[in-house]
């Protein structure tokens, strides 16, 4: 049983970009003909199978990312935190150590966060500058966490991010900010009142509101994001970084007892890569040579096809056609 | 269709609860009468024309620009023999001209990022010139011909090294913006005196971009919309960049007007054009002429294995060229079929035409009236100008 929003074709795809299957691990899938994807062809699952990315035309170029530069690193916390790409990898408790290590591993040597504030530090010390770790363990590279009470945040060294639900509105954000809180995370799995999409973007518009989304970064996600369109699409919304879970199990083919810890985080390796590749194809097409400062929170690269009128106001996206 | 050349059907009731916009719009006249007799056409013209009146055609439909070398030679020229036999005109792709394909007259030559097989004779060869900025499949992104394909007549066509991928520059280095495109375009009809046109994806500004290219001179425009073919293209572009053809055809033939544009500049509408009743309603929404692309290759055998990149199409429509081939599709049936193909796509139109009372093509383009929405957003129906039913 899968989590909504993901196919067997969803899946394939990240398997592919790992090299779990395949011949070519880090590349790409290359298709032809026709579109097989949702809207039209399949059915549109989640809200962001309804948005579609821009294509840079004549009125500007678009950028060939096979001969030119794009840059898809993103700055967290005032740049406090430097990620290759805008990943994070999220581990949970129930992994065991064979295979959150190897994950760990290859998300340290690629340049992006690891999430361990649900699996815990004790086997990760060696990786503590990537890792988001619970506030108990206060003193690593940053520290992730529900927060009841914001008071206190700013005696912490580290980058602070608070976990909440995706919801329609954020009241405390403005507190916890005045408090020292260094970012949001939104994470899809701490049921909220509603899409992840309209969570993220609601974080991010909350925030440029108050004028404090140069200080406050955003992270999302969770096991609805199953590869690089989705972040693609999140960061667009105003996600600095997304999170993905369940897309890594899956690459990777976990769980998979017989591969062992180099074989696993090889794939982990190629899947980020892939990713990293495929995001530059997107950003390139669109003309953005760099994410963090041209994609982030940049609604107008995403058109909503017959989306509700009601959520694509919550999100802020335009409607298909309209200039 | 291929078969016999004969219409099939006049309403397309199959796809009427997909998901697609375009198939949720109807006529008013299939609400009048849902089933029809399939009949022999009645005395309705479907004669256009293109670019201000300079190329005439029996037929509002394009033949899709697809390549020597995503093609496999043999749909390449039953493509361009088919579109001299019915009057149409087709496209021959960005890879050099098969010399088959360029005894025929009634093509448009590609001019695209790589300037593959371009020269001057090339230029001179057939009725226009298209200027590739991007396709449907992959907005923003180059052509795309993976290196299994790369056999020796294509690098010869070409001039690039045997299997090794041919991938186009995504943008033109040389248009950068709308200016630099009016240049180009001036350039080239310096060079050949053609009528020249811009053939690019749909996306977000799509309505700036169409006025854009009209007012910069060229004589038309191609607009390919989401869910259009590719011979390659990364998985996840294709799925996700650009807007479907439905939406653009209104809003640009809606700019043009108001900017005055409009009248002689061909809007050419392509992505998922899959019956003769889409090219109606394409038609009724603003365009002026259809493209197809999938189509004609289904006419020809195509079973949609999707794996066109992978050059052994079960169907040898879009296999590696080999110097001893073990299949080759036959050129006069593949040349057959299109034509039986296009003929039976106009009676069709034809038929559809005559039920909902109009007399020629100039006559249907841009009655939105005609149709009716179908479970379609309001807000929707209103940026196509189509009423709700």
């Amino acid at each position: 049983m899968k989590p909504f929003g993901w196919t067997l074709g969803r899946v394939k795809h990240v398997q592919e970009l790992a090299g779990t299957v395949g011949r070519q691990p880090g590349e790409p899938p290359i298709a032809s003909m026709g579109s097989t994807g949702p809207p039209h062809v399949e059915d549109p699952l989640l809200i962001r199978d309804r948005l579609v990315c821009d294509g840079a035309q004549v009125t500007r170029p678009s950028i060939d990312p096979y001969r030119e530069p794009v840059e898809t690193h993103v700055y967290l916390c005032g740049g406090k935190i430097r990620l290759s790409m805008p990943v994070v990898v999220k581990i949970r408790a129930s992994h065991p150590p064979y295979f959150s290590e190897a994950v760990v591993k290859a998300a340290y040597y690629m340049g992006v966060l690891a999430d361990v504030s649900e699996a815990g530090l004790e086997n990760f010390e060696k990786y503590r500058d990537g890792l988001l770790a619970d506030v108990s363990y206060a003193g690593v590279g940053g520290c992730a966490g529900y927060v009841s009470s914001f008071y206190g945040l700013r005696r912490l060294s580290v980058p602070v991010f608070v976990k909440a639900p995706p919801a329609e509105s954020y009241p405390w954000l403005k507190a916890a900010a005045e408090n020292g809180m260094s970012g949001v995370l939104v994470d899809e799995e701490l049921v909220g009142d509603t899409s992840l999409e309209v969570g993220v973007s609601v974080v991010d518009r909350e925030l440029r509101f108050l004028g404090l989304r140069n200080e406050v970064s955003v992270l999302a996600g969770g096991w609805s994001v199953r590869g690089s369109d989705d972040i693609y699409k999140l960061v667009a919304l105003g996600a600095d970084a997304v999170v993905l879970s369940n897309a890594v199990e899956y690459a990777v083919g976990y769980p998979d007892a017989k591969a062992r810890a180099d074989v696993l985080r090889e794939r982990m390796e190629n899947l980020l890569l892939g990713l990293q590749r495929e995001l530059k194809l997107l950003a390139g097409a669109a003309g953005v040579s760099s994410v963090f400062n041209s994609l982030v929170g940049n609604r107008e690269l995403l058109r909503a096809v017959e989306l509700d009128r009601e959520i694509r106001l919550k999100l802020g996206v335009k409607q298909a056609g309209v200039g | 269709m291929a078969r016999w050349g004969e219409p099939v059907s006049v309403w397309d009731g199959a796809k009427h609860f997909s998901k697609r916009l375009l198939d949720r719009l109807r006529f008013k006249a299939e609400l009048d009468n849902p089933s029809p007799p399939v009949r022999k056409p009645s005395d309705i013209d479907t004669s256009t024309t293109m670019a201000y009146d300079a190329i005439e055609m029996a037929s509002p439909i394009y033949l899709g620009d697809m390549s020597f070398g995503a093609l496999s030679g043999v749909p390449n020229v039953a493509l361009a023999r088919a579109a001299d036999l019915t009057e149409i005109v087709t496209g021959t792709g960005e890879g050099g001209l098969h010399p088959e394909v360029r005894k025929c007259k009634r093509i448009t030559v590609q001019w695209a990022s790589a300037r593959f097989g371009v020269d001057i004779d090339v230029l001179n060869t057939g009725l226009g010139i298209v200027i590739k900025i991007g396709q449907g499949a992959k907005p923003g992104i180059g052509g795309h011909l993976p290196g299994v394909k790369v056999t020796k007549p294509i690098s010869e066509t070409r001039r690039i090294p045997v299997g090794l991928d041919a991938i186009s520059p995504a943008p033109h280095h040389d248009i950068y913006s709308i200016e630099d495109l009016g240049q180009r375009i001036m350039a080239l009809k310096e060079a050949t005196g053609k009528p020249v046109f811009v053939k690019v994806g749909v996306t977000n500004y799509i309505a700036y971009i169409a006025s854009g290219v009209a007012r910069m001179g060229a004589d038309g425009i191609i607009m390919d919309g989401h869910g259009a073919g590719t011979g390659a293209s990364p998985l996840v572009v294709r799925n996700n960049i650009g807007l479907p053809i439905e939406i653009a055809v209104p809003v640009v033939d809606e700019t043009l007007r108001r900017e005055g544009l409009r009248d002689g500049f061909t809007v050419v509408a392509a992505g998922r054009v899959s019956s003769a009743e889409d090219s109606a309603k394409l038609i009724a929404l603003g365009a002026d002429v259809v493209s197809l692309g999938t189509a004609p290759l289904i006419a020809m055998g195509c079973v949609m294995v999707h794996k066109c990149h992978l050059g052994f199409c079960p169907a040898v429509i879009t296999n590696k060229i080999e110097e001893n081939p073990v299949k080759v599709l036959s050129l006069e049936t593949a040349t057959r079929w299109v034509v039986n193909m296009v003929r039976g796509w106009t009676s069709e139109l034809k038929l559809i035409m005559e039920e909902v009372g109009v007399s020629s093509v100039r006559e249907l383009r841009g009655r939105r009236d005609l149709l009716k929405g179908f479970g379609v957003e309001a807000e929707d129906l209103r940026l196509i100008g189509v009423e709700a039913f």
